[in-house]
């Protein structure tokens, strides 16, 4: 009777244990398809908003340049040099919103080098944010990864400053540090807010920039949030 | 002229300019400062562009160009407008407004050469409706427009005769005109060809009339 009664036990244990995997393994898929879900909406926003400073910028400087040009065929002007100069900075503003668009849909020096590529963009986050004091710690030398995991890390680590540095007037030391050792690379960057805290609710953000940095790389993601620090740690195999 | 690109306002001015040299050019930013420029100076013709701030220190966004329309159309019926933009296609969610809308309306994507801009601006202020073909669904017709052109191409009617066989008035039927033109892409070629001759045989093309 007892070994009997034992192996019932054994039964329903295991059946227990089965459920629960099940489960488990239904609630990682549910959120591993929301995390991909928001990762999409945010290169989504990412799009509308290119396509809406091409619209805003470009094409209203591409109008301007040929109207000016035909007005030029029609009545040849007497160019001043003030009319010159307004010219060459529509060419300029044309040439730098271009050359913007450009390196947001293909960031420079991803190719050949991690450091560099997250050199330059926190050099456009400094001159958009002006209160925040980044101390980088990126190696010189640096052994190509595929573009596709390169591009990851620093649309990730993009996502990762928007989620965190809410507007222009956020006030923040950013520290970052990037090492590789054999085929394994590591990020960490550490947000630390100095005029206001960071809000709570970005913690579901990052809760689904975790999940989907585990899910689109083979590779870990860790995320502490204080009141006022953001800890991220990125770790993934090259 | 509303736009809330300083270079813009400059270039479509002096676009106008070339064109109507005694013309007097009102400019606003925003659409708000439109709204009021409308009420002082009561003008002929208004080109707008559809993304702008509402106020000073807001955001240019289409919607405000749309809402700006929406409010210029429902208290001026009778307003030529020329919509001058880089994004005209968001314009197809106001088509019923502009089928409506009594007074010229045509519309110019920033991409087109000075000359065609003018074009534009001359039909909306002879009361042309001018959409782009793209924005259209099929051929869009309206009975009374089918009224107006069997009334005209089947017994011969002048629009004064057609007013009083529709019971209408004789204005309403020169609307009619310009929305069956535009509906079906006659549009006036510099006093070339005979408008309405040219509007049976695109009729009669399309089935329209026998």
């Amino acid at each position: 009777m007892f070994p009997q009664r034992q192996k019932y036990d054994l039964k329903n244990v295991v059946l227990i244990i089965c459920v629960l995997l099940i489960l488990w393994l239904l609630m990682s898929q549910f959120e591993a398809q929301r995390s991909l879900r928001w990762w999409y909406n945010r290169q989504l926003m990412q799009h509308c908003r290119d396509a809406e400073m091409i619209r805003d910028g470009l094409l209203q400087e591409s109008f301007t340049l040929r109207r000016t040009l035909e007005l030029h065929l029609v009545n040849p002007p007497k160019l001043t040099k003030e009319s010159n100069h307004e010219l060459l900075t529509t060419f300029e503003r044309f040439h730098h919103d271009l050359k913007e668009l450009s390196d947001r849909l293909s960031p420079p020096f991803l190719d050949d080098s991690l450091p560099l590529a997250i050199q330059h963009l926190l050099n456009g986050w400094q001159a958009s944010y002006p209160l925040i004091q980044i101390q980088s710690n990126l190696p010189s030398d640096w052994q190509a990864q595929t573009y596709e995991q390169s591009r990851l890390i620093l649309a990730m680590l993009n996502e990762l400053l928007k989620i965190s540095l809410s507007d222009a007037s956020t006030a923040a030391i950013i520290m970052l540090c990037l090492t590789a050792q054999e085929n394994v690379s590591e990020l960490t960057i550490e947000i630390q807010s100095l005029n206001q805290a960071i809000v709570w609710f970005n913690w579901q953000d990052l809760r689904y920039l975790k999940q989907a940095f585990c899910c689109l790389m083979p590779g870990q993601c860790s995320i502490r949030q204080t009141n006022e620090l953001i800890r991220c740690h990125f770790r993934w195999q090259s | 002229m509303v736009d809330d690109h300083e270079a813009i306002l400059s270039a479509t001015i002096a676009t106008l300019k070339q064109q109507y040299p005694d013309a007097e050019i009102y400019t606003a930013q925003t659409a708000q400062a439109a709204i009021e420029q409308v009420q002082l100076t009561q003008p002929n013709l208004m080109v707008v562009d559809l993304s702008m701030p509402d106020a000073v220190g807001d955001t240019a966004r289409t919607e405000h160009g749309i809402q700006l329309l929406k409010t210029l159309m429902e208290q001026y019926p009778t307003l030529n407008i020329v919509v001058q933009s880089a994004h005209v296609r968001s314009l197809v969610r106001l088509k019923p407004m502009i089928n409506q809308h009594e007074g010229g309306f045509t519309i110019v994507d920033k991409s087109l050469p000075m000359k065609e801009m003018l074009t534009k601006a001359e039909w909306a202020l002879q009361g042309l409706i001018y959409t782009p073909k793209e924005m259209r669904s099929g051929l869009e017709v309206k009975p009374e427009w089918i009224d107006v052109l069997q009334l005209a191409f089947g017994e011969g009617l002048q629009d004064k005769a057609i007013a009083e066989r529709m019971n209408v008035a004789e204005r309403t039927v020169r609307h009619y005109w310009t929305k069956i033109q535009d509906a079906l892409g006659v549009y006036p070629d510099e006093g070339k060809k005979n408008i309405r001759i040219q509007t049976e045989i695109r009729a009669r093309e399309e089935g329209l009339i026998d």
